[in-house]
């Protein structure tokens, strides 16, 4: 049991007995779905809790991991999980297939936006790929078909005027197995995951194609979001839930606490240190100061993914399908308090 | 031979494999991020041994384990044995029982959180669900490789129904039901690990996931090393435990 | 009522799917968590159609098939090998109790690096999953056959490899078979698991995409169309054996 469930489950305990007086302030359990290590930053967030304000008293947090989005949407749909780390497709999955009445809730990590980390799709060094015309009959190895960068390589290749059924040949290789592949010349180009992708390329052993950036502009990568139905039954400890987040988040990005931050993220995340001195800088993905999501963002890439079949329908994802107010009201908050 | 000497004869066959391991690796026949280096595997498991934040999920892990083949034991036997002895318990359960065995366990986790939710009773129900398949078989084909004769002559000599089914269906069995027991106990350890590859927040499962997405893979194969060595270390446990029981066979 | 056997067996069955359709209409549980099964019934019937379906089946039955009959030929051998010379029990033995319970998808990239992302790397995964089971039932068998007969068949002057085919290998038989039983259903999960982690088709890549696309239809579709080849897979091993063991009791009338 991680330190940060043992946690929840003694702050559960000590609820219970609060619960069965059916006190007035009972805290909420939230619970929290997330799923890439370290960059989803949850479990570090509730490790990091000196930052928070409410914790404890109006509600609490069970993190929950899972392997990627859509795991749960199946959770979601069970009610086992309230909160959830979705991308862009898996949040229109969730509402056109699980029919969930889902709302983009905060932002977790942007793609693209200013000097910051995009996806990046990297050839070997010496590859004979120069452009991304030069795909042309190559292999490409992604996590998934009709994941987010695989989209992205999609649109970039429509871009160059290829097409990609008949062009190039996909290979599908999880992240962990991306660089043994392309090292082996199993595949000719592909994703890999921070941090080796910019210590290979910074190594000069591997090249930068191109970018999800170049391919789409910035785009919104994962987001929190929520059941509307909890949001509406639970719109003070959401509240309090995001502002605390929102809290921690901008107390890691201070300089003065960096060092803490790095050696926190580096405990839950079981990597070291040195391994993480490009997070919360420009070579990591963006995230916004009060976690304001970029919804155009996650509509372009709704709107690619429906366009290369992957979605049943298309859907407008604002207004009905956005709910602000909780990171509005918690950057009211924090501006009027600090 | 010295008796010295006779642990590492006996494990030679290892060290060899070993030195094949690290030979490959070191001479680049397989990328060092698909197969690292033995040496570089067993300094990562050195400093994860001594890392206590390590043993908790250690713990979980063998705790979801030993949970799981717990029930698939008691569950199992029972199983088998009435599928063997009543043809009408056979007809109603077997077709439904065989329906789930070839069913991978990660096609099952929506409807586990459907009857289980996303906590260890879902993990657990996994690790019950592949080890059910070798104890109830084992149980079944040993219950109706008993002997005839020694049923008819124990029936013949006065015993119950109970009786039958408990001394001489189920003790003639208990060979059976040991090897597949023994099949049983090294599936905990696949099934422990793949059961926490989708959802999960502790155990070694998670952890060579999450080393595996962070390229960090000498630790990545130190937590499947963790895995093949408790798994050993059990088998050998229950070898003797088995020859021990099986004594009065001679 | 023997010719009706196998139509009454398919009674419990049809049993399981009337419940799941009247559970799944009562509408405790949303469409998307638990789907019709009639829903999913006409799922399967128009990938049948599309000839998406015995594509899959084709793929996947060949794979988990090869990498078991791979496994069996290589497992009994050295079953065998080991319950007769001490060199390969010395070898084999430790050998078998370490690869035995370690988790082969930790050595899955190797594989698919070796052998490719087509055929080949699954069905050496399944066969690698399914050998350590069948070498372990085939030595307990061939060691706990009772060593009177041993002895006697030696002491009648019959060679080393008389003593194998007449003596060790039909009295083994049950326990080899009880091998097979159990690994035949893990060569299956082995090959699925395989397709759903490394794509190229098969009914795990059907489950892959279901899932990737939370389409839960598919998904159950999948689970059904599984359930059903393991069935005919598990039925036509036992139907193995009733007829191995039925030629075998023949051929040692007196037993006792």
């Amino acid at each position: 049991m991680t330190q940060a469930t043992r946690r929840t489950l003694l702050m559960t305990a000590l609820a219970l007995p609060a619960l069965s007086r059916a006190h007035a302030a009972d805290p909420v359990k939230i619970r929290i779905g997330w799923s890439t290590m370290p960059s989803h930053l949850v479990p570090a967030v509730y490790q990091a809790r000196q930052a928070m304000r409410h914790y404890g008293r109006s509600y609490v947090v069970e993190p929950i991991n899972f392997t990627a989005s859509t795991p749960q949407i199946t959770a979601m749909a069970a009610n086992q999980v309230d909160i959830g780390a979705f991308a862009p497709t898996a949040m229109a999955l969730a509402v056109i297939n699980a029919r969930l009445d889902m709302r983009v809730l905060a932002d977790m990590l942007q793609d693209g936006v200013g000097n910051y980390r995009s996806q990046t799709l990297y050839v070997k060094a010496d590859s004979p790929i120069r452009t991304p015309a030069d795909l042309r009959g190559k292999r490409i190895g992604v996590n998934g078909i009709g994941s987010a960068s695989y989209t992205a390589i999609v649109a970039m290749l429509r871009k160059v005027g290829l097409n990609e059924r008949t062009d190039v040949t996909w290979v599908e290789v999880s992240f962990a197995n991306q660089l043994p592949f392309i090292e082996d010349g199993k595949i000719d180009g592909t994703t890999i995951p921070l941090p080796m992708g910019t210590d290979l390329e910074k190594a000069g052993r591997y090249r930068a194609l191109f970018t999800a950036r170049d391919a789409m502009g910035p785009t919104q990568f994962t987001f929190f979001a929520a059941r509307a139905q909890f949001l509406e039954a639970n719109r003070a400890a959401v509240t309090d839930c995001i502002e605390d987040y929102t809290r921690v988040v901008r107390w890691m990005y201070d300089p003065a606490n960096r060092a803490e931050a790095l050696r926190i993220i580096g405990e839950v995340s079981r990597r070291p240190v040195d391994s993480l001195q490009y997070m919360l800088t420009e070579e990591d993905y963006y995230r916004d100061p009060f976690l304001i999501p970029n919804v155009e963002g996650v509509q372009s890439t709704i709107d690619v993914t429906h366009s290369l079949g992957f979605l049943p329908r298309r859907i407008q994802v604002a207004p009905q399908y956005v709910d602000l107010s909780f990171v509005m009201e918690s950057k009211r908050r924090i501006e009027a308090g600090a | 031979m010295a008796s010295a000497l006779r642990p590492v004869w006996l494990y030679t066959p290892l060290l060899l494999l070993a030195l094949l391991w690290e030979g490959i690796s070191r001479a680049g026949v397989v990328s060092a991020y698909a197969l690292p280096p033995l040496t570089n595997v067993l300094a990562a498991w050195w400093s994860l041994l001594v890392d206590p934040s390590f043993w908790p999920h250690v713990f979980a892990s063998l705790g979801r384990g030993a949970a799981g083949l717990a029930i698939a034991l008691v569950v199992g036997v029972v199983l088998g044995v009435s599928l063997a002895w009543s043809r009408a318990v056979n007809m109603l359960l077997g077709p439904v029982v065989q329906m789930f065995y070839p069913l991978p366990k990660s096609a099952l986790i929506p409807l586990t959180i459907i009857w289980f939710g996303i906590g260890d009773e879902s993990k657990i129900f996994l690790i019950f669900l592949g080890c059910l398949l070798p104890i109830a078989t084992a149980t079944y084909n040993g219950v109706r490789g008993v002997d005839r004769n020694l049923l008819w002559s124990a029936a013949s000599l006065g015993a119950g129904r109970w009786s039958l089914i408990r001394d001489v269906a189920f003790m003639g069995a208990v060979p059976d039901i040991l090897a597949g027991l023994r099949t049983a106990l090294a599936m905990t350890f696949v099934l422990l690990v793949s059961s926490e590859l989708l959802i999960s927040n502790e155990g070694l499962g998670f952890l060579i996931r999450s080393y595996g997405d962070g390229s960090q893979y000498p630790q990545m194969f130190a937590c499947s090393m963790t895995v093949m060595a408790m798994g050993f270390a059990a088998d050998q446990a229950f070898r003797r435990l088995a020859a021990w029981l099986l004594r009065w066979r001679g | 009522m023997s010719r009706l056997r196998p139509l009454l067996s398919l009674l419990p069955v049809l049993a399981v799917f009337a419940f799941w359709e009247g559970f799944a209409r009562a509408g405790i549980l949303s469409d998307f968590l638990l789907p019709r099964f009639s829903v999913v019934l006409q799922r399967i019937w128009e990938d049948f159609r599309d000839g998406l379906l015995l594509e899959a089946i084709g793929q996947t039955f060949y794979r988990a098939v090869a990498g078991f009959g791979l496994a069996a030929l290589l497992g009994v051998s050295v079953g065998v090998a080991m319950a007769g010379s001490r060199a390969a029990r010395w070898f084999f033995e430790p050998v078998v109790s370490v690869g035995f319970p370690t988790p082969k998808i930790a050595f899955l990239p190797i594989f698919m690096l070796w052998l490719g992302l087509g055929d080949a790397s699954k069905v050496a995964i399944a066969a690698l999953a399914c050998f350590f089971i069948i070498t372990t039932n085939t030595y307990l068998g061939a060691v706990g056959v009772d060593r009177h007969f041993l002895w006697a068949a030696r002491s009648l002057g019959a060679s080393r490899t008389a003593v194998l085919r007449e003596v060790i290998l039909p009295a083994a038989t049950p326990q080899v078979l009880t091998g097979f039983q159990i690994a035949l259903p893990i060569a299956l999960i082995t090959t699925l698991v395989g397709e759903m982690i490394m794509g190229g088709g098969g009914l795990g890549g059907l489950l892959l995409d279901s899932q990737r696309f939370a389409d839960s239809v598919g998904l159950f579709a999948g689970i059904v169309e599984i359930a059903v080849l393991g069935t005919v897979l598990i039925r036509g091993l036992a139907l193995l054996r009733r007829l191995l063991l039925h030629w075998h009791a023949e051929a040692r009338p007196v037993t006792s």
